[in-house]
Protein backbone atom coordinates (compact mmCIF):
# COMPACT_ATOMS: atom_id res chain seq x y z
CA UNK A 1 0.00 0.00 0.00
CA UNK A 2 2.81 2.32 0.99
CA UNK A 3 5.19 1.81 -2.36
CA UNK A 4 1.51 1.92 -3.83
CA UNK A 5 0.66 5.43 -2.38
CA UNK A 6 4.45 6.37 -3.59
CA UNK A 7 4.05 5.88 -6.89
CA UNK A 8 0.73 7.42 -7.67
CA UNK A 9 -0.37 9.94 -4.65
CA UNK A 10 1.04 12.91 -6.70
CA UNK A 11 -0.72 12.25 -9.30
CA UNK A 12 -3.96 11.13 -7.88
CA UNK A 13 -3.57 14.15 -5.85
CA UNK A 14 -2.81 17.09 -8.93
CA UNK A 15 -5.66 15.43 -10.51
CA UNK A 16 -7.90 15.59 -7.77
CA UNK A 17 -6.43 19.47 -6.85
CA UNK A 18 -6.81 20.30 -10.54
CA UNK A 19 -10.68 19.33 -10.51
CA UNK A 20 -11.32 20.74 -7.36
CA UNK A 21 -9.01 23.56 -6.72
CA UNK A 22 -9.26 22.51 -2.98
CA UNK A 23 -6.35 21.35 -1.07
CA UNK A 24 -8.64 19.79 1.72
CA UNK A 25 -11.17 18.64 -0.66
CA UNK A 26 -8.64 16.97 -2.74
CA UNK A 27 -7.12 15.11 -0.22
CA UNK A 28 -10.23 13.40 1.32
CA UNK A 29 -10.70 12.18 -2.55
CA UNK A 30 -7.34 10.89 -2.13
CA UNK A 31 -7.95 9.07 0.78
CA UNK A 32 -10.98 7.71 0.40
CA UNK A 33 -9.84 6.38 -3.08
CA UNK A 34 -6.27 5.01 -1.73
CA UNK A 35 -8.97 3.11 0.71
CA UNK A 36 -11.13 2.09 -1.67
CA UNK A 37 -8.29 0.27 -3.91
CA UNK A 38 -6.86 -1.10 -0.62
CA UNK A 39 -9.75 -2.44 0.46
CA UNK A 40 -10.58 -3.73 -3.30
CA UNK A 41 -7.69 -5.34 -3.62
CA UNK A 42 -8.75 -8.90 -3.82
CA UNK A 43 -11.31 -7.86 -6.69
CA UNK A 44 -9.51 -5.79 -9.10
CA UNK A 45 -6.75 -6.36 -11.84
CA UNK A 46 -3.42 -4.93 -10.57
CA UNK A 47 -1.49 -5.12 -13.10
CA UNK A 48 0.39 -1.83 -13.10
CA UNK A 49 -1.63 -0.09 -16.25
CA UNK A 50 -4.83 -1.29 -15.22
CA UNK A 51 -4.30 -0.56 -11.66
CA UNK A 52 -3.28 2.85 -12.73
CA UNK A 53 -6.24 3.59 -14.85
CA UNK A 54 -8.72 2.24 -12.27
CA UNK A 55 -7.08 4.13 -9.56
CA UNK A 56 -6.72 7.57 -11.38
CA UNK A 57 -10.64 6.85 -12.61
CA UNK A 58 -11.26 6.64 -9.05
CA UNK A 59 -10.05 10.20 -8.52
CA UNK A 60 -11.46 11.34 -11.42
CA UNK A 61 -15.22 9.64 -10.67
CA UNK A 62 -14.79 10.84 -6.47
CA UNK A 63 -13.69 14.37 -7.41
CA UNK A 64 -16.95 14.41 -10.38
CA UNK A 65 -19.60 13.65 -7.27
CA UNK A 66 -17.69 16.03 -4.98
CA UNK A 67 -18.06 18.65 -7.80
CA UNK A 68 -21.75 17.74 -7.98
CA UNK A 69 -22.22 17.42 -4.53
CA UNK A 70 -20.49 20.77 -3.52
CA UNK A 71 -23.12 22.69 -6.73
CA UNK A 72 -26.16 20.82 -5.25
CA UNK A 73 -25.89 21.00 -1.66
CA UNK A 74 -27.02 24.58 -0.09
CA UNK A 75 -26.00 24.01 3.08
CA UNK A 76 -22.04 24.10 2.11
CA UNK A 77 -20.84 22.37 6.07
CA UNK A 78 -22.47 19.13 4.72
CA UNK A 79 -20.09 16.57 3.68
CA UNK A 80 -19.96 15.08 0.09
CA UNK A 81 -22.36 12.55 -1.08
CA UNK A 82 -19.47 10.10 -2.08
CA UNK A 83 -21.30 7.23 -4.29
CA UNK A 84 -19.94 3.63 -4.18
CA UNK A 85 -18.02 3.76 -7.42
CA UNK A 86 -17.26 -0.20 -7.79
CA UNK A 87 -20.46 -0.43 -9.54
CA UNK A 88 -19.43 1.12 -12.69
CA UNK A 89 -15.76 2.21 -12.77
CA UNK A 90 -14.08 0.17 -15.12
CA UNK A 91 -11.51 -2.39 -13.66
CA UNK A 92 -9.54 -3.86 -17.00
CA UNK A 93 -9.16 -0.46 -19.17
CA UNK A 94 -5.29 -0.65 -19.37
CA UNK A 95 -3.93 3.47 -19.77
CA UNK A 96 -1.13 4.97 -21.61
CA UNK A 97 1.29 5.50 -19.14
CA UNK A 98 3.19 8.35 -21.68
CA UNK A 99 1.87 11.48 -19.82
CA UNK A 100 4.26 13.64 -22.26
CA UNK A 101 2.39 11.98 -25.41
CA UNK A 102 -0.86 12.73 -23.74
CA UNK A 103 -0.33 16.38 -23.51
CA UNK A 104 0.45 16.41 -26.84
CA UNK A 105 -2.54 14.76 -27.81
CA UNK A 106 -4.47 16.89 -26.06
CA UNK A 107 -2.98 19.77 -27.24
CA UNK A 108 -2.96 19.00 -31.17
CA UNK A 109 -6.71 18.51 -30.54
CA UNK A 110 -9.53 21.41 -32.45
CA UNK A 111 -10.24 24.32 -29.72
CA UNK A 112 -13.72 23.32 -29.98
CA UNK A 113 -12.94 20.03 -29.07
CA UNK A 114 -10.35 20.48 -26.28
CA UNK A 115 -12.55 22.54 -24.65
CA UNK A 116 -15.01 19.93 -24.54
CA UNK A 117 -13.08 17.75 -23.20
CA UNK A 118 -11.64 20.04 -20.36
CA UNK A 119 -15.17 21.01 -19.48
CA UNK A 120 -16.06 17.43 -18.96
CA UNK A 121 -12.78 15.61 -17.88
CA UNK A 122 -11.32 18.19 -15.83
CA UNK A 123 -14.28 20.23 -14.80
CA UNK A 124 -17.02 17.88 -13.90
CA UNK A 125 -19.22 19.43 -16.22
CA UNK A 126 -21.92 17.09 -17.73
CA UNK A 127 -22.71 17.04 -21.57
CA UNK A 128 -26.07 19.04 -20.63
CA UNK A 129 -24.11 21.67 -18.57
CA UNK A 130 -21.79 22.24 -21.77
CA UNK A 131 -23.93 22.56 -24.12
CA UNK A 132 -25.98 25.24 -22.15
CA UNK A 133 -22.47 26.92 -21.58
CA UNK A 134 -21.50 27.08 -25.15
CA UNK A 135 -25.13 27.00 -26.50
CA UNK A 136 -24.80 24.21 -28.45
CA UNK A 137 -27.12 21.51 -29.32
CA UNK A 138 -26.33 18.44 -26.96
CA UNK A 139 -25.66 16.45 -29.91
CA UNK A 140 -22.86 18.59 -31.35
CA UNK A 141 -21.35 18.75 -27.67
CA UNK A 142 -21.80 14.43 -27.27
CA UNK A 143 -20.12 14.67 -31.12
CA UNK A 144 -17.26 16.41 -30.15
CA UNK A 145 -16.49 14.45 -27.35
CA UNK A 146 -16.41 11.25 -29.25
CA UNK A 147 -14.30 13.29 -32.01
CA UNK A 148 -12.02 14.40 -29.26
CA UNK A 149 -11.53 10.83 -27.69
CA UNK A 150 -11.01 9.15 -31.27
CA UNK A 151 -8.36 11.46 -31.81
CA UNK A 152 -6.56 11.13 -28.92
CA UNK A 153 -6.55 7.43 -28.72
CA UNK A 154 -5.34 7.41 -32.58
CA UNK A 155 -2.57 9.91 -31.91
CA UNK A 156 -1.70 8.30 -28.59
CA UNK A 157 -1.63 5.27 -30.45
CA UNK A 158 0.48 6.41 -33.44
CA UNK A 159 3.09 7.76 -30.87
CA UNK A 160 3.39 4.24 -29.01
CA UNK A 161 4.61 2.83 -32.47
CA UNK B 1 -31.72 2.26 -23.39
CA UNK B 2 -30.34 0.79 -26.76
CA UNK B 3 -27.59 0.39 -28.56
CA UNK B 4 -27.43 3.01 -30.67
CA UNK B 5 -28.55 5.50 -27.83
CA UNK B 6 -25.03 3.67 -26.26
CA UNK B 7 -23.09 4.64 -29.36
CA UNK B 8 -24.38 8.48 -29.16
CA UNK B 9 -23.66 8.38 -25.21
CA UNK B 10 -20.15 6.94 -25.36
CA UNK B 11 -17.82 9.57 -25.20
CA UNK B 12 -19.66 11.59 -22.42
CA UNK B 13 -19.44 8.40 -20.82
CA UNK B 14 -15.99 7.90 -21.05
CA UNK B 15 -15.01 11.36 -19.73
CA UNK B 16 -17.71 10.98 -16.76
CA UNK B 17 -19.62 13.96 -18.35
CA UNK B 18 -23.68 11.99 -17.97
CA UNK B 19 -25.52 12.52 -15.05
CA UNK B 20 -25.63 9.63 -12.74
CA UNK B 21 -29.04 8.29 -13.90
CA UNK B 22 -27.77 8.30 -17.46
CA UNK B 23 -24.42 7.01 -16.45
CA UNK B 24 -25.87 3.71 -14.30
CA UNK B 25 -28.00 2.92 -17.43
CA UNK B 26 -25.11 2.90 -19.91
CA UNK B 27 -23.35 1.09 -17.16
CA UNK B 28 -26.01 -1.46 -17.08
CA UNK B 29 -26.45 -2.24 -20.57
CA UNK B 30 -22.41 -2.58 -20.75
CA UNK B 31 -22.28 -5.19 -18.77
CA UNK B 32 -24.71 -7.26 -20.61
CA UNK B 33 -23.89 -6.41 -24.06
CA UNK B 34 -20.94 -7.24 -26.33
CA UNK B 35 -22.08 -4.94 -29.17
CA UNK B 36 -19.94 -1.72 -27.96
CA UNK B 37 -15.78 -3.28 -27.94
CA UNK B 38 -15.00 0.25 -28.82
CA UNK B 39 -15.57 1.42 -25.48
CA UNK B 40 -12.88 -0.07 -23.56
CA UNK B 41 -10.49 1.90 -26.01
CA UNK B 42 -12.59 5.10 -25.13
CA UNK B 43 -12.43 4.39 -21.48
CA UNK B 44 -8.70 3.83 -21.51
CA UNK B 45 -7.96 7.17 -23.58
CA UNK B 46 -10.59 9.00 -21.17
CA UNK B 47 -8.21 7.50 -18.22
CA UNK B 48 -5.24 8.27 -19.61
CA UNK B 49 -6.34 12.44 -19.94
CA UNK B 50 -5.62 12.09 -15.95
CA UNK B 51 -1.88 12.12 -16.66
CA UNK B 52 -1.66 15.64 -18.66
CA UNK B 53 -2.62 16.98 -15.08
CA UNK B 54 1.05 18.81 -13.22
CA UNK B 55 1.80 16.37 -10.47
CA UNK B 56 1.18 17.89 -7.28
CA UNK B 57 2.78 16.55 -3.81
CA UNK B 58 0.08 15.40 -1.78
CA UNK B 59 0.61 17.08 1.95
CA UNK B 60 2.93 14.90 4.38
CA UNK B 61 -0.29 14.01 6.82
CA UNK B 62 -2.12 12.37 4.04
CA UNK B 63 0.16 9.31 3.80
CA UNK B 64 0.58 9.36 7.82
CA UNK B 65 -3.48 9.22 8.00
CA UNK B 66 -3.78 6.74 5.06
CA UNK B 67 -1.54 4.56 6.32
CA UNK B 68 -2.52 4.80 10.17
CA UNK B 69 -5.82 3.46 8.43
CA UNK B 70 -4.54 0.80 6.55
CA UNK B 71 -2.50 -0.58 9.45
CA UNK B 72 -5.79 -0.32 11.96
CA UNK B 73 -7.90 -2.03 9.30
CA UNK B 74 -5.19 -4.94 8.56
CA UNK B 75 -6.28 -8.09 10.30
CA UNK B 76 -4.63 -9.07 13.36
CA UNK B 77 -2.41 -11.63 13.83
CA UNK B 78 -3.59 -14.04 16.00
CA UNK B 79 -1.79 -16.55 18.25
CA UNK B 80 -2.90 -19.90 18.33
CA UNK B 81 -3.05 -22.24 21.55
CA UNK B 82 0.33 -24.37 22.00
CA UNK B 83 -1.04 -27.44 21.39
CA UNK B 84 -2.42 -26.26 18.08
CA UNK B 85 0.75 -24.64 16.78
CA UNK B 86 2.77 -28.06 17.79
CA UNK B 87 0.38 -29.96 15.74
CA UNK B 88 -0.18 -27.45 12.83
CA UNK B 89 3.83 -26.99 12.73
CA UNK B 90 4.70 -30.50 12.40
CA UNK B 91 1.93 -31.19 10.16
CA UNK B 92 3.35 -28.53 7.82
CA UNK B 93 7.08 -29.44 8.10
CA UNK B 94 6.07 -32.89 7.42
CA UNK B 95 4.48 -31.80 4.00
CA UNK B 96 7.68 -30.77 3.05
CA UNK B 97 9.89 -33.23 4.44
CA UNK B 98 8.05 -35.41 1.87
CA UNK B 99 10.13 -35.47 -1.93
CA UNK B 100 7.42 -37.99 -3.07
CA UNK B 101 4.58 -35.71 -2.92
CA UNK B 102 6.57 -32.48 -3.54
CA UNK B 103 8.14 -34.14 -7.18
CA UNK B 104 4.65 -35.51 -7.59
CA UNK B 105 3.20 -31.69 -7.42
CA UNK B 106 5.46 -30.16 -9.04
CA UNK B 107 4.98 -32.07 -12.52
CA UNK B 108 1.63 -30.84 -12.49
CA UNK B 109 2.24 -27.16 -12.00
CA UNK B 110 1.55 -24.32 -14.91
CA UNK B 111 3.91 -21.35 -15.64
CA UNK B 112 1.56 -18.72 -14.02
CA UNK B 113 1.19 -15.49 -15.11
CA UNK B 114 -0.25 -13.28 -11.85
CA UNK B 115 -1.82 -10.26 -12.22
CA UNK B 116 -1.34 -9.55 -8.82
CA UNK B 117 2.59 -10.67 -8.80
CA UNK B 118 3.20 -8.16 -11.94
CA UNK B 119 1.93 -5.46 -9.67
CA UNK B 120 3.84 -5.86 -6.65
CA UNK B 121 6.99 -6.36 -8.39
CA UNK B 122 5.88 -3.39 -10.58
CA UNK B 123 5.92 -1.52 -6.73
CA UNK B 124 9.15 -2.56 -5.88
CA UNK B 125 11.47 -1.18 -8.62
CA UNK B 126 13.80 -3.96 -8.07
CA UNK B 127 14.72 -3.06 -5.00
CA UNK B 128 12.60 -4.99 -2.77
CA UNK B 129 13.63 -8.36 -1.44
CA UNK B 130 11.28 -10.97 -2.96
CA UNK B 131 10.15 -14.30 -3.10
CA UNK B 132 8.39 -16.67 -5.20
CA UNK B 133 7.04 -19.41 -4.16
CA UNK B 134 4.90 -22.33 -5.78
CA UNK B 135 2.15 -24.05 -3.46
CA UNK B 136 2.22 -27.62 -2.60
CA UNK B 137 -1.16 -29.12 -2.64
CA UNK B 138 -4.36 -29.88 -3.83
CA UNK B 139 -4.09 -26.91 -6.40
CA UNK B 140 -1.69 -25.31 -8.28
CA UNK B 141 0.07 -21.38 -7.63
CA UNK B 142 2.45 -19.93 -6.08
CA UNK B 143 2.82 -17.16 -3.47
CA UNK B 144 4.92 -13.83 -3.95
CA UNK B 145 6.64 -12.74 -0.46
CA UNK B 146 7.80 -9.13 -0.43
CA UNK B 147 9.83 -8.99 2.68
CA UNK B 148 10.55 -5.27 2.88
CA UNK B 149 7.18 -4.33 1.80
CA UNK B 150 5.71 -7.18 4.88
CA UNK B 151 3.38 -8.44 2.29
CA UNK B 152 2.56 -11.61 0.45
CA UNK B 153 0.22 -12.57 -2.75
CA UNK B 154 -0.95 -15.78 -3.43
CA UNK B 155 -2.40 -16.78 -6.48
CA UNK B 156 -3.92 -20.13 -7.27
CA UNK B 157 -5.73 -22.80 -9.55
CA UNK B 158 -7.75 -25.67 -9.58
CA UNK B 159 -8.89 -25.48 -6.00
CA UNK B 160 -11.93 -27.44 -5.20
CA UNK B 161 -15.24 -25.65 -4.52
CA UNK B 162 -16.80 -25.86 -0.89
CA UNK B 163 -19.65 -26.42 0.37
CA UNK B 164 -21.58 -23.27 1.30
CA UNK B 165 -20.57 -21.19 4.47
CA UNK B 166 -17.19 -23.21 4.40
CA UNK B 167 -13.87 -20.84 3.56
CA UNK B 168 -10.28 -20.98 2.30
CA UNK B 169 -8.21 -19.76 5.87
CA UNK B 170 -4.61 -18.28 5.02
CA UNK B 171 -2.73 -18.68 8.28
CA UNK B 172 1.24 -17.59 8.62
CA UNK B 173 4.03 -19.00 10.32
CA UNK B 174 6.57 -17.11 11.66
CA UNK B 175 10.76 -18.29 12.61
CA UNK B 176 10.11 -16.45 16.52
CA UNK B 177 8.18 -19.10 17.81
CA UNK B 178 6.18 -21.65 15.24
CA UNK B 179 3.30 -19.54 15.41
CA UNK B 180 0.41 -19.80 13.03
CA UNK B 181 -1.53 -16.52 12.62
CA UNK B 182 -4.26 -15.57 10.56
CA UNK B 183 -3.39 -13.98 7.29
CA UNK B 184 -7.11 -13.59 6.28
CA UNK B 185 -9.44 -15.49 3.91
CA UNK B 186 -8.66 -16.87 0.29
CA UNK B 187 -11.18 -15.13 -2.24
CA UNK B 188 -12.45 -17.68 -4.39
CA UNK B 189 -14.03 -17.46 -8.08
CA UNK B 190 -16.01 -19.89 -9.36
CA UNK B 191 -13.55 -21.29 -11.73
CA UNK B 192 -11.30 -21.84 -8.45
CA UNK B 193 -9.33 -19.07 -8.62
CA UNK B 194 -7.95 -17.89 -5.36
CA UNK B 195 -6.40 -14.73 -4.60
CA UNK B 196 -5.26 -12.71 -1.50
CA UNK B 197 -2.82 -10.06 -0.72
CA UNK B 198 -2.12 -10.19 3.08
CA UNK B 199 -0.15 -8.28 5.49
CA UNK B 200 2.86 -10.29 6.64
CA UNK B 201 5.24 -9.89 9.82
CA UNK B 202 8.90 -10.14 10.34
CA UNK B 203 10.14 -13.68 9.73
CA UNK B 204 7.55 -15.51 8.03
CA UNK B 205 8.65 -19.30 6.42
CA UNK B 206 5.89 -20.81 5.77
CA UNK B 207 1.99 -20.05 4.42
CA UNK B 208 -0.53 -22.47 4.83
CA UNK B 209 -3.98 -22.78 3.47
CA UNK B 210 -6.71 -24.85 5.45
CA UNK B 211 -10.33 -25.18 4.96
CA UNK B 212 -12.70 -23.96 8.03
CA UNK B 213 -16.22 -23.66 8.71
CA UNK B 214 -16.31 -20.34 8.62
CA UNK B 215 -14.09 -17.04 8.27
CA UNK B 216 -12.20 -16.11 11.88
CA UNK B 217 -10.89 -19.43 13.08
CA UNK B 218 -8.43 -19.28 15.84
CA UNK B 219 -7.08 -21.83 14.83
CA UNK B 220 -5.99 -23.96 11.67
CA UNK B 221 -7.90 -26.90 10.84
CA UNK B 222 -5.93 -29.55 9.96
CA UNK B 223 -4.68 -30.80 6.60
CA UNK B 224 -3.69 -28.00 5.24
CA UNK B 225 -4.90 -27.87 1.54
CA UNK B 226 -1.93 -25.91 0.70
CA UNK B 227 1.77 -25.00 1.89
CA UNK B 228 4.28 -22.50 0.85
CA UNK B 229 7.51 -22.49 2.49
CA UNK B 230 10.02 -19.61 2.42
CA UNK B 231 13.65 -19.45 2.81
Amino acid sequence: MEALYDRLSRQAFGLAYRMLGDSHAAEDVVQETFLSVWRASDRIDTTRGKLSSYLLTVVHRRAIDALRSRKATVDTDSAPDIKDERADVPRTVEMVMDAEAVRTALTGLPEEQRAVVDMAYYKGMTHVEIAEKLSLPLGTVKSRMRLALDKIRIALAGQAT
Amino acid sequence: MNCDEIEELAGAYALGALPDDERAAVSAHLETCDKHPEMAGLLATAASLALAVDEVEPPAALKSRLMGIVEAEAPPQRTVPARARRGFGETVRGWFASPRLGYGLASAMAVLVVGLLAWNVSLQGGGSDQQVVNVSGNAAGRVIYLSDEKLAVMDVHNLSPLPEGKVYEVWGFYDSANIASPLGLLQVTTAGTGTGTMAIGDGLNQIAVTIEDAPGAVSPTLPPVLTAKFS
